[in-house]
């Protein structure tokens, strides 16, 4: 019995290890293979990984449906891009702005939370909507009369990670491995990714995330268990925003340019769709949901060149046809997924309730 | 053990509750009855904190709760049983039960408790592994109570235990209830079936549109010509 658990263990610490030399080999494969557009593809994966964990905090686990939740990934953009550009020639360590960062997109959050505290589904989503747009608007605006935000032209110029000297912009060798920009900031936010991944995964099973799922189950109930549901509700604001907060300051080094038009509704709605698609409330459909959206539209602009081969023409302009095959996933996910790729264990027994009844009952009575 | 003087609830103009007064003793059983729209769950979600009074004070243990929210009444041993049940309908049983717990820490009580909460409700203890949203609506409301008892409350609030219930499961809830105050729980029972509140009570107050119209032991309410006519139904 005990053997079987070693070897049970051994094999799990092996997946682990495979799992991370394939991560730590990952750019340089994908680099060899599909080239290195695919690298920095897979970057803004990693970002949207942590923006779309962010964003399922606040929708997935405590319920509360967010349509602006683009804005946070603004503020934690131009927090950093802001201090660290030629903008106002203050060039601050990202060691000091992205915590300051999170901080600074907390307070929106519990900005965006405090109003909204009484506001569920229909309407919380309505306002959150508003205060996305209101976020972008003041961005294109604030250049006038006194120029913070330097407008629809947005900031240029801003600084890489760097640490002592060494800047992720540059390419290094490194005991012969050739680390190109997008390598450096693969690993960078591959880091970060996982760290979210590990608090998701602490939040979900504390005590935290359960006073979340008694407030997204029934809110008079959970104030009723002792649950107090309006800081527990703001908690979830706060937290979901500093997720989106960090990316936004690791988007605005990676890029070097950042403008009002990189934060519009519909990407606070592709990262929604990621959730929500993935398996809302579940990590790990999270994860795998934020890969998928971000690599499909990417994997589509293929059907021009193959069109072109096959066809001798191009017939479908690949940018109309992506949102189109997009549109149409949409459909089908819902029609025969509706709780998504890899559903969280409480939506996938509510919707398959009936069938799965019996074998509770006999994996209790086991 | 609770104290209300002149309790007023207004919803936007209209005047609820109208200036109240109730007592609930250590070891009580104590029921308010009434017609539908007395003010009779208006007055309970005074009590724990879910909708502010305009007026009056109440006071727990001696201590003023008026307008505390109610997750803070739980930690003080003031527990709810809101009207509708509200059990969290996408858990299981023990997920549920476990809930009730939220407001305690201690993992080796809370274990015990929920065998012994199971053991009174033996519909629940069958079904611990299945979804509360599956459960009919009796076991819901046994779940709903059991969850209460799970933070051990000195002094429970029923909000309608019986609404929308068959007689069996009415009968069902009610030797539930009766059991829960043999544990030494203190009750105050919200209810619309007045003849099995009194039953199982030790005193009774009946509402009428937002006062109390008569205060007396159960006993003397049941044989109350102006009860009997008015909520008995003879």
């Amino acid at each position: 019995m005990s053997n079987k658990i070693n070897n049970l263990n051994k094999y799990r610490w092996l997946a682990y290890g495979a799992l991370g030399a394939l991560l730590l080999a990952l750019p340089f494969i994908v680099d060899a293979t599909l080239g290195r557009a695919w690298v920095r593809i897979i970057d803004v994966a990693l970002l949207f990984i942590m923006l779309a964990l962010g964003l399922n905090i606040v929708v997935g686990f405590a319920g509360l449906l967010d349509l602006g939740y683009i804005a946070f990934f603004a503020v934690g953009a131009y927090a950093y891009a802001l201090f660290a550009s030629p903008q106002f020639d203050i060039h601050w360590s990202f060691l000091v702005l992205l915590p300051l960062g999170a901080l600074v997109t907390a307070v929106f959050g519990i900005l965006l939370g405090a109003p909204t505290l009484r506001l569920r589904g229909d309407y919380l989503a309505i306002v959150t909507l508003g205060f996305g747009e209101i976020i972008r608007i003041f961005l294109t605006n604030l250049n006038r009369p006194l120029n913070i935000t330097n407008g629809p032209q947005g900031i240029t110029l801003i600084d890489p990670l760097a640490v002592g000297g060494i800047a992720l912009n540059k390419t290094h060798i490194l005991a012969g491995f050739t680390i190109a920009p997008v390598h450096g900031y693969y690993f960078v936010f591959l880091a970060f990714a996982l760290a979210s991944i590990f608090i998701s995964l602490r939040l979900e099973n504390s005590r935290i995330g359960r006073a979340w799922i008694a407030i997204r189950e029934d809110e008079i109930a959970a104030g009723a268990m002792g649950i107090n549901t309006r800081d527990m509700k703001l908690l979830a604001f706060a937290m979901g925003a500093t997720f989106g907060g960090v990316a936004g300051g690791l988007f605005a080094s990676f890029q070097g340019f950042i403008s009002p038009e990189s934060f519009t509704l519909l990407d606070s709605i592709m990262v929604l769709c990621m959730v929500v698609l993935g398996g809302m409330g579940n990590v790990g459909g999270v994860v795998l949901g934020a890969v998928l959206l971000t690599a499909l539209p990417e994997a589509l602009r293929y059907v021009g060149p193959l069109q072109q081969q096959w066809l001798g023409a191009v017939y479908i302009d690949p940018s109309d046809l992506r949102m189109l095959l997009f549109g149409l996933a949409l459909v089908l996910m819902m029609l025969f997924r509706p709780a998504g790729l890899w559903p969280s264990s409480t939506r996938r027994r509510e919707l398959s309730a009936e069938e799965d009844m019996p074998a509770d009952e006999k994996a209790h009575a086991g | 053990m609770l104290e209300v003087r002149g309790l007023k609830v207004s919803y936007g103009g209209i005047n609820a509750v109208k200036g109240i007064d109730l007592d609930v003793q250590d070891g009580e059983l104590v029921t308010l009855i009434g017609c539908n729209g007395a003010g009779k769950t208006t007055t309970l979600k005074a009590l724990s904190g879910l909708i502010k009074p305009s007026a009056g004070q109440v006071r727990y243990n001696g201590k003023d709760i008026t307008a505390q929210p109610s997750h803070r009444l739980v930690r003080q041993g003031l527990a709810l049983v809101p009207e509708g049940r509200g059990v969290f309908g996408r858990l299981t049983v023990d997920e549920n039960l476990a809930m009730g717990a939220y407001s305690r820490r201690d993992r080796a009580g809370i274990a015990a408790d929920r065998e012994r909460i199971l053991g009174w409700f033996p519909r629940l203890a069958e079904r611990r592994a299945q979804l509360a949203g599956t459960l009919s609506g009796g076991e819901q409301q046994m779940l709903a109570i059991g969850r209460a008892l799970m933070s051990r409350p000195a002094l429970l609030l029923l909000d309608e235990p019986s609404m929308g219930l068959a007689p069996l499961m009415v009968h069902k809830i009610f030797e539930a209830i009766r059991a829960v105050a043999a544990e030494g729980v203190t009750l105050l029972l919200v209810e619309q079936n007045a003849k099995l509140a009194l039953e199982i009570c030790h005193r009774g107050y009946v509402m009428e549109s937002g006062v109390i119209a008569l205060a007396d032991s159960a006993r003397a309410l049941l044989t109350n010509p102006q009860v009997r006519q008015a909520y008995l139904g003879e």
